[in-house]
């Protein structure tokens, strides 16, 4: 068990009920548990949001996303999220380990100027 | 304050405009652009009362500094006396009133074809880039995250 930060800036926190951070407990430190627990807190829909629409910034540094990973998660449903999610996080780049302590931003598409 | 020659901040009060124009303002330059932009009151036939932006602070900092760095590389050139000498951005974030800044660039270049240049490329970046996010308030009460069109956060 771990705990880590994940906050939700902009549009995003139209799917979180306006939350902007979060303090969760995950079973295990890999990218699949942590989209496991967006799906069970906050929906099919945000999760697909996220991996389509977002980055995704751990640290303060980006995580790249396959760019196939975009296209492959759109034929999720709630019972395949997760076969998906192992595809998608297959890639040896995602095979980070997430600790306690880290702090994870979802960064939907900017506004800015 | 990243070096002597670029300035960027992020604030919730009123941008100065003479403040940028003094700090880029560099004996060896010819030319000094400015471009503020303003929120408009009007989107879609709606009526935009005000406008509200936040930001990831750190992250937006970044991306903004990178792109300034990357302007003052880009658009000098040592063989024809081209440089961009001094940058000047601000953002603004919270509520912003019609017709106030949200955002101003300022910048001062040897001759005025690179500045002009320079500051397009700085803006049309931290709209692509800046991880800043617009909420429109309308009349009616009812309000609406933006993306802009070139938004790109998938791509580094």
């Amino acid at each position: 068990m771990l705990k880590i930060s994940v906050e939700y800036f902009g549009p995003s926190k139209q799917f979180t009920d306006n939350i902007s951070s979060e303090e969760i407990t995950l079973e295990n430190g890999s990218l699949i548990a942590l989209f496991l627990y967006l799906h069970a807190t906050y929906g099919l829909s945000f999760v697909k949001y996220v991996i389509r629409s977002c980055g995704m910034a751990l640290n303060y540094e980006y995580i790249e996303l396959d760019i196939n990973a975009r296209e492959i998660i759109n034929s999720a449903s709630d019972e395949t999220l997760s076969e998906i999610l192992a595809e998608i996080f297959q890639a040896e780049e995602l095979q980070l380990e997430l600790k306690n302590g880290d702090e994870v931003a979802i960064i939907p598409p900017v506004s800015a100027g | 304050m990243v070096d002597d020659s670029i300035k960027v901040y992020l604030k919730n009060e009123i941008l100065e405009s003479q403040e940028a124009i003094n700090f880029v303002k560099s004996p060896e330059a010819g030319a000094i652009i400015f471009f503020g932009g303003t929120t408009r009151n009007n989107f879609e036939s709606k009526i935009v009362t005000k406008l509200s932006y936040e930001a990831h602070h750190k992250l937006a900092l970044k991306t903004i500094i990178k792109i300034a760095q990357t302007a003052k590389k880009n658009f000098a050139d040592e063989s024809v006396d081209k440089k961009i000498h001094k940058i000047f951005i601000s953002h603004r974030l919270g509520v912003v009133p019609v017709s106030e800044e949200s955002i101003i660039i300022a910048l001062s270049s040897t001759h005025r074809e690179e500045g002009w240049q320079a500051a397009m490329f700085i803006l049309e970046e931290i709209k692509k880039k800046a991880e800043i996010w617009k909420n429109e308030i309308y009349e009616d009460g009812s309000s609406s995250w933006k993306e802009n069109e070139n938004s790109n956060v998938l791509i580094r």
